[in-house]
């Protein structure tokens, strides 16, 4: 009796988020051979699935719980989940990087969070970083995540790589790495 | 015991940790889960340790202890004594695991002004632990469920949650009364408590009030009539101002990883209040007046130079060998594009910290210097 009257609520959460997460975004497609924005365009991997949402793309070659690339292009202005510092033109690249650690140390659903280097890096032409950390998500399975980061004129571009620690890394950072250096700009 | 009850186990502990509900019983009660819900609260206080938000400081552990320590000598039971823990966290959280262990928050100490709030802080939790009111409210449900056969979340449902919103006020005010009463037998002045609770009803309030805000108020209110006093703001003659300067001393580590913590989440009255204090009684700590000066920088998204680029002047007055001053030096010339100035800023922080995190950013700003 618990079980059922417990199990009742949780499958009519699961449902409705579910439906809303399929009302916000369109289903997964295979990825096409070039993906642009208004501003930027990257080659996906071959053979990788993609969904679009209203803020960011999302590329998966196994699924999203095992591995995603995630682009997101991002007024400067708008504001953090967690942390209420905010970005500006001005800010070097480790300022940048910075102020998405602390973000991350700020998220009450990340646990264990290590930040493993911050670099600078050239992210689509561009001087920027590139972060290597791990965590722990909410169910204890260890994340590890390449975060490419570029303060643009008017917008903050981000690339990501995020994996289970725990084979799928390793495996897809190549495929990373490729999308990584098709990344182009197109500014004004 | 089947995994929904161990769900109802952990909403139960996360609920009464986090939110503070507690329920009161007129007797203290063993609950049969006890064994069960210590086990959890170890769980909790191992996750914390894990998330490395623990502040491990032995000068102001063993000042909390001591505080607990008179405290406890007024209570009667054969529980053990409790164990207070500082958690770096700028929200305002007090709270008592059943097992004993307490845990303060960076934010709350920083709203407590003199020894007389912080024990009555204390005191409060204290009759949270010995009257076991998480192990009572957890058994007060399970047996709900099992007289009604309704679900535990449509237990919390019921009556808009308006059952539970009563024992949590019960339990609180119960915590309220019998706090005051360890308070004033342990010698420690009663109406500085309503200081404590003006100052965190404002507090409240600056950050945008809330639902917590109306039950503050009540609280005040009930409090103002057991104190017998009516007026908004009394001063206790026996908490004088240098027992406020003692408890801000004892307090310091708190205060600084408060401004940290604050810092990392934009929290920048809450940073700027904990640094404040904390210089006052340490004017001659070159980190505080680098964290000052983080605070003046980012506050204003990098406009206002001039007031940060004096605590970091201060900060190398001080200590000429602090790295992080000599970075944000280097950092704010390099921006105005000064950068013969930004050079040796950048060469001494390299020479100082070589194994700093923005070691390779800086090391390409160098660079671009020497062009």
């Amino acid at each position: 009796m618990s079980e059922l009257t417990i199990q009742r609520p949780v499958i009519f959460v699961w449902v409705v988020v579910t439906l809303m997460l399929t009302a916000c975004a369109g289903p997964w497609n295979t990825a096409p051979d070039r993906l642009s924005g208004p501003q930027w365009s990257i080659t996906p991997p071959e053979g990788w699935m993609h969904l679009s949402t209203q803020e960011s793309e999302m590329l998966s070659k196994d699924g999203p719980y095992l591995e995603y690339i995630l682009l997101q292009s991002r007024p400067l202005a708008q504001r953090f989940r967690h942390t209420k510092q905010k970005l500006n033109a001005g800010m070097l690249p480790h300022e940048a990087a910075r102020l998405i650690t602390d973000n991350m140390r700020t998220d009450p659903l990340i646990r264990q969070f290590r930040l493993l280097a911050s670099e600078p890096a050239m992210v689509g032409g561009h001087d920027g970083f590139r972060l290597t950390y791990t965590y722990k998500d909410p169910s204890g399975v260890e994340i590890k995540t390449i975060y490419c980061g570029v303060i643009l004129p008017d917008r903050f571009f981000n690339l990501r790589y995020t994996a289970t620690q725990r084979h799928y890394f390793e495996k897809e950072l190549p495929a990373f790495n490729q999308v990584v250096e098709s990344l182009r700009f197109v500014l004004n | 015991m089947t995994p929904p009850y161990r769900y109802v186990a952990a909403w139960m502990m996360a609920t009464l940790v986090w939110a503070a509900p507690l329920y009161a019983l007129d007797a203290v009660a063993a609950s049969n889960q006890t064994p069960r819900l210590w086990r959890l609260a170890a769980q909790e206080q191992a996750m914390l340790e894990q998330r490395g938000v623990v502040l491990h400081e032995a000068s102001l552990s063993s000042y909390l202890q001591t505080v607990a320590g008179r405290l406890w000598e007024q209570v009667s039971t054969d529980l053990n004594a409790p164990a207070i823990n500082v958690v770096v966290d700028t929200r305002m959280e007090a709270y008592a695991y059943p097992n004993g262990y307490f845990f303060l928050s960076t934010g709350i100490l920083n709203q407590i002004e003199n020894e007389d709030q912080l024990a009555m802080i204390i005191a409060h939790e204290m009759v949270h632990y010995v009257r076991q009111h998480t192990a009572v409210l957890y058994d007060h449900f399970q047996m709900s469920i099992h007289s009604t056969g309704l679900s535990y979340a449509d237990q919390g449902q019921r009556d808009g949650g308006l059952a539970m919103k009563l024992k949590i006020d019960a339990a609180e005010r119960q915590a309220d009364d019998e706090g005051l009463v360890i308070l004033k037998a342990a010698g420690y002045c009663e109406t500085e408590v309503l200081s404590l609770m003006s100052n965190l009803l404002n507090s409240m309030l600056d950050q945008g009030g809330g639902e917590a805000v109306g039950q503050l108020e009540n609280r005040i209110k009930t409090m103002k009539s057991l104190i017998g006093q009516a007026r908004d703001s009394v001063s206790c003659t026996s908490a004088p101002v240098g027992s406020h300067v003692f408890f801000l001393n004892r307090i310091a580590p708190a205060l600084l990883a408060n401004a940290q913590s604050a810092l990392t989440c934009g929290d920048w009255n809450q940073a700027d209040r904990s640094i404040s204090k904390y210089l006052v009684l340490n004017p001659e700590d070159a980190r505080a007046y680098y964290l000052q000066g983080e605070v003046l920088r980012r506050r204003n998204n990098g406009d206002g130079k001039n007031q940060c680029m004096e605590s970091y002047k201060k900060a190398l007055k001080i200590d000429p060998e602090f790295p992080l001053a000599h970075r944000a030096l280097g950092e704010l010339y390099f921006k105005a594009g000064r950068f013969q100035t930004a050079k040796p800023y950048f060469e001494a922080f390299l020479s100082l910290a070589p194994q700093d995190d923005a070691r390779e950013y800086i090391k390409g700003y160098l660079r671009q210097c020497q062009n």
